[in-house]
């Protein structure tokens, strides 16, 4: 199945250091196409989850003011190899994506 | 024929109702009034019921001195103060200066780097909840061509 997130998560020790990028336009409803001269709907990535081993480590709570194809790095721990890590999103239109991967 | 077409076309309806309900899809609460708020105070109070920070030094906050465009401006956050329940960035001059929150786990490392859009240039503060309070720091960026945000 396509997924538009990318994910990569490094195991230093216990230590998980994840870097992600996902694709989005992030509209933010103000800008104008310059085809049809129509303001282009604010379309965006709501809330973004974080899993590893289905406990969310982090939750992220966005506006049209993260910036187009959204990347995000932070790290926790403990975690070991063999941990299912997942990235979910939601976005302003109820429109969903989602990746897994194992760590290793 | 009539009834199937009306089945359908109900179908379709319900399927769009259903999709326009994305609170039903939110693992912890989206903050609606914070994300709405025009004014940096208000955002402040509507996302953590105050606008009182304390000023901190143990707040690194990384970002560009000058931004080429506001489109995507880089930015990371690191912290020595423990038990950091979460996260949040302020724009003062964005139209709706709260630009993103950051939601922590116990498991979660006191560091994090993320992009956002700044509409002119403008100060930025990052606000820490921990345990013990809410702290904060900002930074300015200039802003040559601004991001609409």
């Amino acid at each position: 199945m396509a997924t538009g997130i990318k994910v990569r998560v490094r195991l230093k020790g216990e230590v998980a250091e994840v870097k992600s990028l996902m694709q989005h336009p992030m509209e933010t409803g103000a800008r104008t196409d310059p085809d049809t001269g129509d303001i282009v709907p604010a379309h965006y990535i709501t809330q973004l989850t974080f899993t590893n081993n289905d406990n969310p480590v982090l939750v992220v709570n966005c506006s049209t003011a993260v910036a187009r194809d959204p990347y995000f790095s932070f790290s926790f721990k403990p975690a070991m190899v063999g941990d299912k890590f997942s990235v979910s999103w939601v976005d302003s239109r109820g429109d969903v994506d989602s990746v897994e991967t194992v760590l290793g | 024929m009539y009834t199937g077409r009306r089945l359908i076309i109900k179908g379709a309806l319900a399927l769009t109702a259903l999709m326009s309900m994305p609170r039903a899809l939110f693992a912890v609460a989206w903050p609606q009034q914070a994300f709405a708020s025009t004014v940096a105070r208000e955002a402040l109070i509507n996302l953590l019921g105050t606008d009182q920070t304390t000023l901190s030094d143990e707040i690194n906050f990384t970002l560009p001195a000058i931004a080429e465009s506001g489109v995507n401006v880089p930015l990371s956050v690191e912290t020595s103060l423990p038990g950091i329940k979460s996260i949040s960035i302020f724009v003062i001059n964005n139209p709706r200066p709260l630009a993103i929150s950051f939601k922590f786990s116990p498991d979660t490392l006191p560091k994090l780097a993320c992009r956002i859009k700044m509409a002119e240039t403008s100060e930025v503060m990052a606000v820490v909840v921990t345990n013990s309070g809410i702290f904060s720091t900002s930074r300015e960026t200039k802003v040559t061509e601004g991001g609409c945000a």
